[in-house]
């Protein structure tokens, strides 16, 4: 009980320490998330629905104004203005007022300012009423009439299996640049916050009240509670704006991709965060912690690299299908593939146990050599010699 | 957490002054590469006992002290407190004023008390209590909201000691608290120890102004080359020299010339109106009184055991 007190107790102040960082990058993040969303938005082709004017006159039933609008969607509508005379009708035709006209239930007509496509659903919804209208007569039912206008034809379309949609490869690309900054911001969070307590020397009256594995835990967590918070809300902004607007056309799988980012990010974090707290406690200054954590950054970076490679390259290749399941760029990858629909189940499957087994171990030896080099103040420490000084999480 | 030595519990604490050690450094042995830190090193604290803890640079003081938080694992020997191996919650009863200062520059000093407070134990309203209490004993009150970065050097010294005293420890280990302090504060700190031991607890501290420590203590322990060489009640120290030094003083200043013509006595010290000098077992006093009265006007003549300082110097061979 008073173990996990300590522990929330170093966890509050880390937390604390972190804020306006925390508060700033955030910000940044949010906003250029949202300006590039934003962005996205604007130049996506989805919303450049076309409104037409359609003059209707002798009241046309009501179905073919229907029909109409549906055979339009979504790249079109109409809007409909009443004539009481054909003469008025025709004078705003000619004026390019209306873009046709629909007159009683057989007859349409053409003006200048008709495009191909309207004038298309226009006669395939006239056409529909005429079918009813002699359906009807037949003394068929309304249903049998719809099977008349829709017949059942079964249509696929053959896709190429490396081209996946625009939307899949964004997602892609925004689950491999979000974890590469999550991982590597946070991550050297964690070891600037171990150097820094070790530097001021802090660290040993901390380590007088709390065991150096619940010191590192709380660093580990609480800087991934922060992580976590952001990428959460980075994810909600994305999709909230994607959302928001009917011209992108979110996958339907999105909100998996987000809930497969935030568990690869997660796992990654604490693979990675444990690495970076055994770095960071061999250090014994900034200088010094610089010539550690950034061998660490550069594997993070490889990961990127080859993710964004993934991503632009359009192919799953052998080599990214094997590295995926690597631990070190598992997290980078894996998220790239499963957005783009590359990963097979048992892939992931695989790819997951290897990333927890491999997420445990680092952690254990994370906290060792931890244990080992944090309280060796006077100069830098080498890993083997953290290692071989440092205890197990269990003593 | 509050009142955790009752008035109960010092007045027996008390009672146990300088008669049952609690914390006890037990044969240690550590080697840094070449470098042997500490070799077989044995030292004891009793409550209310406060032992200076003295040695040469690299002696191996700070690495002993640095034991007793696990921040050094020893490769022989043990720590323990009350004859058990040393745990993290006894450890949170003590409090440690590490050589090189330790405290987070830009954190709040009260928050920042408060926090160590909180870490050793205490809940957050005894630790408020507590941290109030300490800044205003160390006239940091209107310091509370600054951070740590912002003090002078002296004032970062007192929030140091004040971390190592808000949760109410039962063992004081201060290494060099003096160091750098100026003489005003060098008093406030003496009285605070003094206070501390009187209270029952069990204060070790490094230092290397031994005639404050001499001042302080009633006892000792030297360390050289890793190994506690000399240890003891200060005035057993002493007189257990064989030395003897005789310290005249006198009204007006003295030419020293005079003592190179005395038999068995040799010149250590001599300032304007004080003369310092080592003697033979068998030196005979009375002629070196009658020359030094032919010299000058003595106002007094003392013949005593050799100071901490010549003690200590003594035993560590310089």
């Amino acid at each position: 009980m008073r173990e996990r007190t300590t522990i929330v107790l170093a966890m509050g102040r880390e937390l604390n320490a972190w804020k306006k960082p925390f508060l700033i990058s955030s910000a940044v993040v949010l906003a250029v998330v949202a300006i590039g969303m934003t962005a996205l938005v604007l130049s996506s082709g989805g919303d450049q629905t076309v409104t037409y004017q359609l003059g209707l006159v002798d009241d046309p039933p009501a179905a073919v104004e229907r029909d109409i609008q549906e055979l339009l969607h979504p790249d079109g509508r109409v809007m409909t203005e009443r004539f009481p005379s054909l003469t008025e009708a025709e004078a705003a035709l000619a004026n390019r007022e209306v873009d046709a006209l629909v007159v009683g239930d057989d007859e349409v007509v053409w003006g200048p300012s008709t495009s191909n496509g309207l004038a298309n659903a226009v006669w395939l919804a006239v056409s529909n009423q005429q079918v009813r209208d002699t359906a009807a007569g037949l003394g068929l039912t309304a249903e049998e009439a719809n099977r008349l206008i829709h017949p059942e034809i079964e249509s696929r379309a053959v896709e190429s299996p490396e081209a996946g949609s625009v939307a899949d490869e964004v997602l892609a690309a925004i689950s491999v640049i979000l974890m590469f900054m999550a991982i590597l911001a946070y991550g050297q969070w964690i070891g600037y916050a171990v150097v820094e307590e070790k530097a001021n020397r802090v660290v040993e009256l901390l380590l007088g009240a709390i065991k150096p594995h619940h010191l590192m835990l709380a660093k580990v967590l609480s800087i991934g509670l922060l992580g976590l918070v952001q990428i959460v809300a980075i994810g909600t902004l994305a999709l909230t704006i994607g959302l928001a607007s009917d011209r992108l056309e979110i996958p339907a799988a999105s909100a998996s991709i987000v809930v497969w980012v935030i568990v690869w990010f997660l796992l990654g974090y604490a693979f990675y965060g444990s690495l970076y707290a055994a770095g960071g406690s061999l250090a014994s200054n900034n200088q010094e912690a610089g010539s550690v954590i950034g061998p660490m950054s550069i594997l993070v970076g490889i990961g990127y690299v080859l993710g964004l490679i993934t991503i632009s390259g359009g192919v799953d290749t052998l080599l990214i299908r094997v590295t995926s399941f690597i631990p070190f760029w598992a997290p980078m990858l894996m998220p790239g593939r499963i957005a783009r629909g590359w990963a097979e189940n048992w892939e992931i499957a695989v790819a997951l146990g290897v990333m927890i087994v491999a997420g445990l171990t680092m952690i254990r030896l994370a906290g060792r050599i931890y244990v080992g080099g944090v309280a060796r103040a006077t100069s830098k420490v080498g890993w083997r010699e953290a290692f071989r000084t440092g205890t197990d999480l269990t003593e | 957490m509050k009142n955790r030595t009752g008035p109960l519990t010092l007045a027996i604490i008390r009672g146990m002054c300088h008669h049952e050690p609690v914390l006890r450094l037990d044969g240690l042995s550590k080697r840094f590469g070449d470098v042997i830190a500490l070799a077989d090193c044995s030292l004891s604290v009793a409550p209310g006992q406060m032992l200076g803890f003295l040695g040469p640079n690299g002696a191996g003081k700070t690495t002993a002290m640095r034991t007793i938080f696990g921040l050094v694992r020893p490769d022989r020997g043990r720590v323990t407190w009350e004859d058990s191996e040393l745990t993290t919650s006894v450890r949170r009863r003590i409090g440690y004023m590490p050589e090189e200062r330790g405290l987070y520059p830009k954190m709040r000093v009260r928050k920042q008390l408060v926090y160590f407070g909180r870490l050793h134990g205490l809940d957050l309203p005894s630790a408020e209590q507590a941290v109030d209490r300490w800044l205003e004993v160390f006239d940091l009150t209107d310091r509370a909201n600054a951070k740590v970065v912002e003090l002078s050097h002296g004032n970062q010294q007192r929030v140091q000691l004040a971390a190592s005293l808000v949760h109410d420890p039962m063992l004081l280990v201060l290494d060099e608290p003096f160091a750098g302090l100026d003489p005003i504060a060098v008093v406030t700190m003496a009285r605070i120890l003094r206070e501390q031991a009187e209270r029952g607890i069990a204060v070790l501290f490094s230092s290397h102004q031994l005639d404050l420590v001499e001042d302080l203590c009633d006892d000792v322990a030297i360390i050289n080359a890793g190994q506690v060489i000399l240890s003891g009640r200060v005035a057993q120290l002493r007189s257990a020299s064989p030395k003897r030094y005789l310290e005249i003083a006198t009204s007006g200043p003295v030419d020293p010339s005079w003592i190179d013509q005395l038999p068995g006595a040799s010149l250590v010290e001599s300032r304007d109106d004080r003369i310092r000098l080592l003697v033979d077992e068998d030196a005979n006093l009375e002629m070196m009184a009658s020359a030094a009265t032919q010299a000058g006007e003595i106002s007094s003549f003392t013949l005593e055991p050799p100071r901490l300082s010549e003690v200590f110097t003594s035993a560590v061979g310089r």
